[in-house]
Parts: structure tokens; sequence; C-alpha cells
């Protein structure tokens, strides 16, 4: 316990945790064990400052909260987004799990609708069983039926993609950019759109503009664990048939829509962590100077 | 451009030119002990720190004010107003966009004083005698570093580019100034190293040398490079045509152009002096207070950067809370440790600006 309370161990710990947890490393991201070393450093790291004097205590209790916090938070608390076109009301969001893997439909705690857009970005949210409007802008959220809303941004159109499964006949599915959908046994994601598709001097694709020219998209394709990256573009049908998968994906169409999508979370234990956050800020300035 | 701007980027062109000035000054002043040289220095910082109080009403520039003022009020510290230096070209031309964030102005200001803590562990080291070359060295790699950096490390094939909408600007003219202050730098920083690498007694004097021809050859390279970045960073400023916006990735390359010059210019005079003068046991005692403010501040930021992002996007973890609190967790480190402190307090200062500038 005396070692593991050095200033040398204590600075190697918190060297370590901040590698893992940068955003710039994304171990956390990679690595599925990361989460497990992040964890076990953590107590580590609390247990080492528990074992000093009054304001090192009072940091080690800060750490030991905030990393509780975000740990409960991980695991209790949910991350998504959600697509609503005017008029429309949902009670269910597409739930992510680290790293943006899909969970599936979630419930939310109530209905929630799409009563305007207005034109600086902002929108009108309702829920219509409480009687209750919220507005949500690009740079304020909102708390709608337990859940924070934010970051609406508007996705504009609707790709309708074609999926020719064989013998099986033909399916058709419109989605916005970033939302998901099934096709049969396939489940499509746009992850990128492009309206009017070209490539640069890098050979790295940008849209020349926001007017549908030359429209094509990037697709995610899962199938149970198999998954797939299509590129679809309507001047050019089956272009891109990758290795493996047994369908062709085309691009025939984009419907211009008004189409909203916004961030979901639930974080119960944000005060905590803010809390956290500020006890281990005391027990810092707290500590002989 | 209106008459508005011109005069705006006149200010930050003198803002840079005035820190990058107390930068020189403010080292000549620590390294042969003349207080009156430290005092025009941090008067010459505080008059350019004024002058970019008038970028303070703009979201996007505030975090660079703040670095900037942070590093000018305390004391003339060369390493800090040398990256002032740099701030100030990038609160001066960064495209106005954003909002508010009191997170990114509170790790504004833990970065300025990590760059103090940093600078004051360096004045430790030299004020007992140790040898100039290291640092001086560390200055050429770091600049050396930064050229690197620019463009997707374009410098390394001669090349440098300006993205304006869609287009691509091709200044080659450009790429060889910055290939050539590569070239300088690395030079400059091989040379000092394996010199000081070659010195038989470990706590070798700022004068001693293995090999005056190599000390000599090192620093000129250094003053070379220096200069070089100067004229590349006007030659960057210039591509685009006169009047017309940079965009965000070219102010980052113009500010990191000034920070290298800046740290290069500041790595010389250590060398030429026979003996640093000042107190290493006040400069060690201050630069633990401040690297323990440093921690106290960026913590601050973290709960800024929390708030900020439950308060706009619905969650607290965002991607500059992260930044941030890693970068907390390496100042907390180089607060603690007992061996390897300045580069442990490098390590906070590069986190803090890396969170700033991402």
């Amino acid at each position: 316990m005396t070692r593991l309370a050095t200033s040398t161990a204590v600075a190697l710990m918190a060297l370590a945790l901040a590698l893992v947890t940068s955003p710039d490393a994304a171990l956390l991201a990679r690595h599925p064990a990361a989460a497990g070393v992040v964890a076990g450093l953590t107590a580590l790291f609390v247990v080492a400052l528990l074992d000093r004097r009054a304001p090192r205590r009072l940091v080690g209790v800060g750490a030991a909260t905030f990393a509780l916090a975000v740990a409960y938070d991980g695991v209790r608390g949910e991350h998504g987004s959600i697509t609503l076109a005017p008029g429309e009301a949902v009670r269910t969001f597409e739930e992510e799990g680290a790293g943006g893997r899909r969970l599936g439909l979630r419930p939310l705690g109530d209905a929630v609708a799409l009563e305007a857009i207005e034109p600086d970005g902002t929108i009108v949210l309702a829920q219509p069983d409480a009687q209750r409007r919220v507005r949500v802008s690009p740079w304020r959220a909102a708390t709608v039926a337990g859940y924070r809303f934010g970051r609406p941004r508007r996705v504009g159109a609707r790709l309708v993609l074609r999926v020719s499964a064989g013998a099986e006949g033909e399916g058709e599915v419109a989605l916005h950019e970033g939302e998901t959908g099934r096709a049969g046994d396939l489940e499509i994601t746009v992850a990128r759109y492009f309206p009017d598709f070209a490539l640069d001097e890098r050979q790295q694709p940008f849209s020349r503009s926001d007017a549908p020219n030359n429209p094509a998209g990037l697709l995610d394709v899962t199938r149970g664990t198999a998954s797939w990256r299509v590129f679809v573009i309507r001047a050019l049908p089956g272009i891109h048939h990758p290795e493996g998968l047994d369908r062709t994906l085309t691009l025939v169409d984009v419907e211009p829509d008004e189409a909203v999508m916004l961030t979901v979370h639930r974080e119960p234990a944000v005060l905590l962590a803010g809390l956290g956050l500020l006890v281990a800020a005391i027990g810092v300035a707290w500590s002989r100077w | 451009m209106s008459g508005g701007s011109a005069a705006l980027r006149m200010a930050v062109v003198a803002a840079a030119g005035g820190f990058l000035t107390a930068s020189i000054v403010s080292a000549v002043g620590l390294t042969a002990g003349r207080p009156r040289l430290r005092r025009i220095a941090h008067g010459i910082a505080l008059v350019a720190a004024a002058l970019l109080l008038v970028l303070a009403a703009q979201p996007s520039a505030q975090p660079f004010v703040a670095f900037a003022v942070v590093a000018a009020l305390p004391a003339p510290q060369p390493l800090a107003l040398a990256l002032a230096g740099g701030a100030a070209v990038v609160a001066g031309l960064v495209p106005v966009t954003g909002l508010v964030s009191g997170a990114l102005m509170l790790a504004g200001a833990a970065a300025a004083m990590g760059a103090h803590a940093l600078g004051r562990s360096l004045s430790a080291y030299l004020a007992r005698g140790r040898d100039a070359a290291w640092p001086s060295s560390a200055a050429g790699a770091t600049a050396c570093g930064l050229v690197i950096a620019l463009d997707d490390g374009r410098a390394l094939r001669w090349g440098y580019g300006v993205v304006s909408g869609t287009a691509r600007l091709d200044v080659p003219e450009a790429g060889l100034v910055l290939g050539l202050t590569l070239l300088a730098s690395l030079g400059g920083a091989l040379l000092l190293g394996a010199d000081a690498l070659a010195v038989a007694d470990a706590p070798a004097g700022p004068s001693a040398a293995a090999s005056p021809l190599a000390r000599g050859l090192g620093r000129r390279a250094l003053l070379l490079a220096a200069g070089l970045s100067l004229i590349a960073a006007v030659l960057v400023f210039r591509a685009p045509g006169w009047g017309v916006a940079l965009p965000l990735a070219t102010t980052k390359d113009l500010g990191a152009l000034v920070v290298a010059a800046g740290l290069l210019f500041c790595a010389v005079p250590p060398l030429l002096a026979e003996r640093t003068c000042g107190d290493a046991l006040d400069d060690d005692q201050a630069a633990t207070v401040l690297s323990r403010l440093v921690v106290v501040i960026a913590l601050a930021a973290v709960l800024a950067a929390a708030a900020e992002g439950w308060l706009r996007a619905g969650t607290y973890l965002t991607p500059l809370t992260q930044r941030l609190l890693a970068a907390a967790l390496v100042a907390f480190a180089a607060s603690e440790t007992a061996h390897g402190r300045a580069p442990a307090r490098a390590l906070a200062l590069a986190g803090l600006l890396v969170a700033m500038l991402s």
C-alpha cells in the first residue's frame, strides 16, 4: 500500500488513466478490455490517494465519486438518436452502445412529436400526453420525457434504396442520413450522404453543393455478425458489390424531406459526476502549496 | 476588406510581434540577469495583451485571448510569451464561429499557467548551471515537429497548400522555405543534442562544450530556422490574398510557425551566456505552485465542459470534457512526480493545448 501511494506511482497511474481516457488515443473504442483496465486503474488510483493525508484523501473521494458516476452512466445511461419529420410522433429511439454500435429501439418515457422547425434550426418538440412544449436548438438541449434531446440537424433528404434479393424478389427502404432501417434480414444505415458527389484531388469524396445533382451514399450493411460498407450512386446503379454480400443495393431516388435528427441521452448520475469534479478540485486547491 | 478588419489584422500582427519581441527580450534579460530588460519585456507583453483585448468579444478567439493575457500578466517568461505570440495570431485570424465557452477559456488560462510552470522549471535547470544545449535542442526538436505537423507533413515533400472553399491553392515558395526551416531546426537540434551528449562532466556549465564548432553551428542553425519560420509565416499569410479570410487549418499553421520562431529565438541566448543568472530554489518553488494551480484550473475547465455539454448537447461526456480530463490527469501527474518534472509539465501543457485547438 505504501509503495502504491508514492508520488511516482500516483503520477504513473494518472498518466496511464489520461492515455486510456483520451478520445484522441481512442483506446476505449478500439479494445473492449480497455474499460476493464480503466476500472482497475481508477480503483488503484483512488486507493493510493485515500492512503494519504486529508487534502489528498479529498482528491481521492472526488475522483472516486466522479468515476462511480461515469461508471453508473456507462451501465445505466442511455444514448442514441431519433429522426422526426414535422407532425410525426414517436415513442422510441435508436439506442447506441459503445463505439456507436446500434442496440435497437428503446422506449421513451412518453410520446414525443416534432411540431415545428424554425429557420435558425431551432425545433419545437411537444409531449402530447403532458401537454408540454419545449424548444431545442443547436446550442441548447432540453429535457423531454425523461431524456435530454440535443443537437438537432436537418437531414433534408431521404434516400430510396432498392435491395435486390435474387430469387426472393426486391425490396425498398427509404432512409435519412444516419438513420437505420431493415430490408429483409439486412440492417442498413446511411453512414454518409453526398447530394452532389465528387472526388477531390486526394481522391476523397465530397459534395460540390447541397443540391441533389449527383446523389451518392455510403451504407453500413449488417446481417447477423457479418458487416459490409457499400457505396451507392444513382448515376451508376450496382457499381459496388462487396464480397460475401448476396444482395445488390442501388440508390433509386432521393426524396426531399424536412426531417430533423436529434441526439438522445439519459445520464442519471450527472450531478454526482459534477460533485466529484468539484470535490477533487477543492482537494487539489487545499493541498500544501 | 473593410477598414475595421484591416485595422484588426494590423492589431493582431502588432500583438504577435509584441509577444515575440517580449519573449526574446525576456530571454536575454533572464540569461544575463538584467531585471531592467525583464521589466521592458513585461511592458511590451502587457501592451500586446491589451491590443488583443479588442478580440475578447469574439467567442472563437476568447480561449486564445485568455491564454495570451494570462501568459503576459504574472511575469515575463520567454516560453509563455513565445506561445502567446502564436495564440495572438490564432485569436486574430480564427473564423468567427461558435459559442462562448467558459471551459475553453479556463483551458486557455490553465495552458498559460502550464507554460509559466514549464518556463520556471527550465529557469531552475539553467540556474543550477546545467548545460543549456539540452533545452535548446528540445526547442529545435519541437519546432521541427511543429513544421512537420503543418498541412499533413507536406513540408517533408517541400510543399504547402492552403484550402480555400473546395479548391486547394498550392504555395510552392512556402513549401520551399518550410523545408529549409525543417532542415535547419533539425540540424540545430541534432548538433546541440550530440554536443551535450558528448560533454563528459555531468553538471556541465552552459558554456561547456565538447565541440565549440558543433555548438556554434547548432546555435546558428537555430537562428536560421527562426528567421525562416517567420518568412514562411509571411508567405502562408499572403497566399490566399490580403483580406481573404483564412481557413481554420491555415490559421493554426500560422500560429504554429510563430510559436516555432519564438521557441527558436528564445533557445539562443542561454547558449551564448557564460553562466545563467537566477535562483534555482525560487524557480523550483514557483514551478511547483504553478503546477498545482494548473491542476485546479484544468479541473474547473473539466467541470465547465461537463456543464456546457449537458446544457448544449444533452450529455456531459463530450470529447472536450474527455480531452480536458486527460489533460487534467497529466497535469496532476506533473504536479505529483519528483522525477522528470519538466517533461511531465511539457506533456501537461501539450495536453491542454490539444484540448484548446481540437
